[in-house]
């Protein structure tokens, strides 16, 4: 999960995310980071997410588990 | 579906572009974001410069201009040709057929087939099929594929997702017989249970334009937009083209019996530069044999995208010699088609602007 948020606050452009931070709240958080992100998941872990599901898990823990969940 | 052509090939290719050309830089302030975000976006998805057209100019009139100039320079006469195939989502009117407006204008003969084709992304692949078909008619020498869309006149201003990328253009392709038997294949897929994605929700008959359909409403994201506006729901799209193009392009090598270190170049459709980055990555294709530049230099014109970087691209060569080239239109419908085929010898192929 540590690498996982890391990748999050890379992509956020934020120094630090917490495991239970609400990402989504972020200004930072607009359509072409969660596009970035749908990017991010898929090439890094196989992990296949639709912007919504991003949105709706909404923390990097939660998150992290969808994407075990998903991992191909 | 499948498809295979043979004795068919494109024989000279004319674009035409706005001359009126506008930055993104310029218009950021219109859109509710911290304009660091947008520089962000301008350096991520390529947007640059676009061409637009000034006014209430329609797709008639770039075309028009198009096929003067091309009778002016001698490199088509005016009775070459038989049918004429116009793909546009931007039509003069919605009745007469644009593509009957041109005939007219022009004072083209009446033995002529004017068709209209309601196509966008895909256009210039639904286009090639549909004009490869009308060549086993032998009354038909040559078939003129005009692809045209004023789609900016749709778009609202103040809309982040869709105003930065959008482009106007138009490009005329010319489709003959050829006396080589290098076979085309191509393939062409359709869903319509997604054409919510990308669509202009009002206008038609099932939601005609109103005061009410005018209205700017603000979206999720801070967009402002109305019904009488193009919408595009940029990540469903995005994960559509990810999704269903790869397995496309393997099905079309497939066919050929080829594979894809074999093909030269790959023109596929420019919605933008990070989409077409992200697909060449999971094909495995470089960089350099996907040419990306287009939505950065005139923007996404819809059908006219791949003619455009054909001739921004590969000019030089496809004049000298063929180009054994991967083509790939996706996107409003959905649609999504590709093509295998030689590009050249051309007899032309030349970009001009439209004053």
């Amino acid at each position: 999960m540590k690498e996982l948020l890391a990748e999050l606050a890379d992509i956020l452009e934020v120094e630090e995310l917490k495991p239970d931070t609400n990402f989504t709240d972020l200004p930072e958080c607009d359509s072409l980071s969660l596009l970035s992100i749908i990017v991010a998941m898929d090439s890094r872990y196989g992990a296949r997410l639709t912007a919504s599901e991003i949105k709706q898990a909404g923390t990097g823990r939660l998150l992290h588990e969808l994407v075990e969940r998903r991992k191909k | 579906m499948k498809f295979v052509f043979s004795h068919r090939k494109v024989s000279g290719l004319l674009t035409i572009l706005p001359a009126h050309e506008r930055d993104f830089v310029d218009e950021m302030s219109n859109f509710n974001f911290p304009l660091a975000r947008s520089l962000k976006l301008k350096q991520v998805m390529g947007y640059d410069k676009h061409r637009l057209v000034d006014g209430l100019v329609c797709v008639s009139d770039l075309v028009v201009f198009g096929l003067e100039y091309l009778f002016k320079q001698g490199w088509l006469g005016r009775d070459d040709f038989d049918a004429l195939v116009l793909v546009t989502q931007s039509p003069d009117h919605f009745m007469p057929p644009t593509s009957n407006i041109i005939q007219g204008r022009l004072g083209l003969k009446r033995d002529l087939l004017c068709l209209d084709i309601n196509q966008g992304c895909a256009g210039f692949m639904v286009g090639l099929i549909q004009g490869f078909l009308l060549l086993d008619q032998p009354s038909i020498r040559k078939v003129l594929l005009i692809n045209a869309d004023v789609l900016s006149r749709k778009v609202s201003l103040r809309d982040r997702n869709s105003y930065p990328l959008i482009g106007d253009a138009a490009s005329i392709t010319v489709l003959e017989r050829s006396a080589e038997d290098a076979p085309i294949y191509a393939n062409l897929k359709t869903d319509g249970t997604r054409c919510e994605a990308l669509m202009i929700p009002a206008g038609g008959f099932r939601l005609p334009s109103s005061p009410e359909t005018a209205v700017l409403e603000e979206d999720s994201e801070g967009n402002f937009r109305s019904k009488d506006h193009l919408r595009m729901d940029g990540s469903a799209v995005f994960n559509f083209v990810q999704v269903e193009v790869p397995p496309m392009i393997e099905e079309v090598l497939q066919m050929a019996g080829t594979k894809m270190e074999c093909v030269d170049t790959f023109i596929f459709h420019q919605p933008n530069c990070f989409m077409l980055q992200k697909l060449a990555d999971r094909m495995k294709v470089p960089y350099d044999k996907m040419p990306s530049n287009i939505v950065e230099n005139f923007g996404n014109s819809s059908g006219v995208t791949i003619p455009l970087a054909i001739a921004f691209n590969l000019k030089d060569r496809i004049l000298a010699g063929d180009v054994k080239a991967c083509l790939s239109g996706f996107g409003v419908g959905l649609t999504w088609s590709s093509a295998l085929m030689n590009l050249g010898p051309l007899n032309f192929c030349e970009m001009i602007n439209y004053q």
